[in-house]
């Protein structure tokens, strides 16, 4: 499928719902919401807490399933695909940088790297010359072997964003990828990832940060679980 | 598709990524391996034991020696006694074999030493159940003939041959000529044992080596026995075959019929039937205690691996994002619950290896686990360890990795 532009669709969510069942009550955390993304795109999601971010990116994520509507993936229609399919649509297709880094703690910066690697199916040689290569990417091919409780909170984040990026995937899904970081760790981070857009891959953000909307190419606003707005940056624009 | 090394060394990972966890995990397995480990040990040292004390055909055997208990006695049973006891007992007899013993000073060239000798008309392998190494057995007529024959037991043979023997060797028995007419191999029961260290000769030239006026033999007569074996067919009843015995010998030395009985009829068979009662009664009570420790550390190794999938929910939904599929977590968890149930199993076996050989210096029991039952034993306690990671396993396969990430 292809857009205007001609990129690749990586992602459509058509009409999508998700209810949440709280106590006796539904409560639906994102209503009808329509959302088209392509490869080598930054599409930044703003809105208060509690407007559905984080659904949205759950949903386009493949880590949660719809209560209305339709993800597609690549063009695959996900709704009748098992948890299993759901996994290996995920495997190395899909990355995910969050808030706090997201990296399993008493394991090496090495081996978190190594991760999807080896959920791919490659042998653990290949999956760490790889991950070898991804930290040397985020400059933190020094401290490979390091457990990542022994890394600063920037270095923390650094590996989260080489497990996330190490198999080039098609979609990089970012919740406040630099809400916890200083200016400095966050203009890297935010480098990163308009390098990996740059390659091919699509990137989807939750954040407030100035620094990730500055690189965005485009904004979508939620509020109480709808989309209201979506617009191009200047950046988007210009490319 | 996932490679099972890659899950292995996950496996690993998340099992010894919290040693304390572990150290706990695997103690309580080795708690329940243990009760397997000694039961086992147990169990196998008594058949051991009991192997032992298991003669083959001998211990279908009627053994008659004298009844020294009882105030009028009548002195040792005779070698006119087998033909009797023949003819009361007919076909239910398949061997019999005559009896005498005594310590003689034997020599063989230089060398000289103190060995007992068995006089023996009839069956003897029954008893001196060792194989010929060199030379031949003696028939059944030579035990029943007066012809100065012998056999030596290993032993025997070492000590008055040491730099061995020839066909025509012969030795000197209390100063009497003994042609050495075989040499038996290593006995094949405890209860051959006796005759590794002695010598073997016809009934009647034994009473020959004896006849010195200062040596010592049992019994004193040349036509008495110190016992008979009657071994008795496969099949019968040996408590009916015992009554016919012991009429027919009352009545053939003079005994009365209500009187005690003046032999003693022995049960080859009686230590190792014992011994099974007493194995029976242990094996219950053991099986028990390891019945209860299984179940002990099945539920504990359960809930600690249950606890354990709740701390590691995060970095579960992180393997997820990262890849994992659901199948993916469960083999994980149940790999490691095989892997720490492989080294409680482990730390079980050497605790109650340990455990049984610092009793054993102590006090003698039975308790043999030998390589084979230590690798059976392992593999139940791996078994334990993949059994109790079921429940778990299913728990942090279920998990949603998008709750779970940001827990």
């Amino acid at each position: 499928m292809q857009d205007d532009s001609g990129d690749a669709e990586i992602l459509r969510v058509d009409g999508v719902s998700r209810v949440y069942r709280s106590g006796r009550e539904d409560v639906a955390a994102l209503s009808g919401a329509d959302l088209a993304l392509v490869a080598k795109e930054i599409t930044v999601l703003r809105g208060r807490s509690a407007s559905g971010k984080t659904t949205l990116l759950n949903l386009a994520g493949l880590l949660d399933r719809p209560s209305e509507g339709r993800v597609l993936f690549m063009g695959t229609d996900t709704r009748p695909l098992s948890d299993r399919e759901l996994a290996q649509l995920r495997r190395g297709k899909l990355g995910y940088v969050l808030q706090d880094s997201g990296v399993v703690e008493r394991m090496t910066a090495l081996d978190n790297v190594a991760l999807p690697g080896l959920f791919s199916g490659r042998t653990i040689d290949a999956s760490r010359e790889l991950a070898r290569a991804a930290l040397d990417d985020v400059e933190l091919g020094g401290k490979a072997h390091r457990l990542v409780g022994q890394l600063s909170g920037g270095e923390r984040m650094r590996v989260g964003l080489a497990r996330a990026l190490v198999l080039s995937p098609k979609l990089v899904i970012c919740d406040e990828p630099t809400a916890s970081l200083d200016a400095e760790t966050a203009i890297m981070v935010v480098g990163h990832l308009r390098r990996a857009a740059a390659s091919g891959a699509c990137i989807l953000a939750a954040s407030h940060d100035p620094i990730v909307i500055d690189q965005a190419d485009r904004t979508v606003t939620l509020t109480a679980g709808r989309i209201t707005g979506d617009s191009m940056t200047k950046a988007g624009v210009g490319s | 598709m996932m490679r099972i090394a890659a899950l292995f060394h996950l496996a690993l990972w998340s099992a010894f990524s919290r040693p304390m966890r572990a150290a706990l995990m695997i103690a309580t397995l080795a708690g329940g391996t243990a009760g397997v480990a000694l039961t086992a040990g147990v169990l196998s040292g008594y058949a051991r034991a009991m192997e032992a004390l298991t003669f083959g055909a001998y211990s279908r055997s009627l053994v008659i020696s004298e009844n020294r208990l009882i105030e009028d006695r009548f002195g040792p049973p005779r070698v006119a006694d087998i033909a009797r006891l023949r003819e009361v007992l007919g076909d239910r007899v398949e061997a019999t074999a005559a009896w005498r013993m005594s310590v003689a000073d034997v020599r063989a060239g230089r060398e000289q030493t103190s060995l007992t000798v068995f006089g023996v008309s009839g069956a003897f392998g029954y008893e001196a159940d060792m194989p010929v190494v060199q030379g031949r057995v003696l028939t059944a007529a030579e035990t029943a003939g007066t012809e100065r024959l012998c056999l030596l037991g290993p032993g025997a043979f070492r000590m008055l041959f040491p730099d061995g023997a020839g066909d025509a060797a012969s030795f000197r028995i209390n100063g009497v000529s003994c042609s050495l007419a075989g040499v038996l191999g290593e006995p094949r029961s405890q209860l051959a044992e006796r005759y590794r260290n002695s010598v073997i000769t016809p009934f009647a030239a034994a009473a020959r080596y004896f006849e010195a006026p200062d040596s010592v033999s049992f019994p004193t007569l040349a036509h008495e026995v110190e016992r008979l074996t009657i071994v008795l067919t496969p099949g019968t009843d040996r408590d009916a075959a015992l009554i016919d015995a012991d009429r027919a010998l009352r009545r053939a030395h003079g005994a009365s019929q209500t009187n005690s009985p003046p032999f003693i009829y022995a049960d080859p068979a009686a230590p190792a039937e014992a011994m099974a009662r007493q194995r029976d009664l242990i094996a219950r009570l053991l099986i028990a205690i390891a019945l209860v420790s299984i179940m002990v550390a099945v539920t504990g190794y359960a809930a600690a691996s249950m606890a354990a999938v709740d701390m590691k929910k995060r970095d579960i939904a992180l393997m997820m994002m990262s890849g994992a599929s659901a199948g993916n977590i469960l083999v994980q968890v149940l790999m490691e619950g095989l892997v720490l149930g492989a080294v409680g199993g482990i730390a079980g076996i050497i605790l109650v290896g340990g455990a049984a050989a610092l009793a054993q210096a102590v006090v003698s029991f039975p308790f043999d686990l030998d390589l084979k039952l230590g690798l059976l034993v392992l593999a139940g306690g791996a078994a334990t360890g993949l059994l109790a990671s079921i429940g778990p396993a299913r728990k942090a396969a279920s998990g949603s990795p998008a709750l779970n990430s940001r827990s």
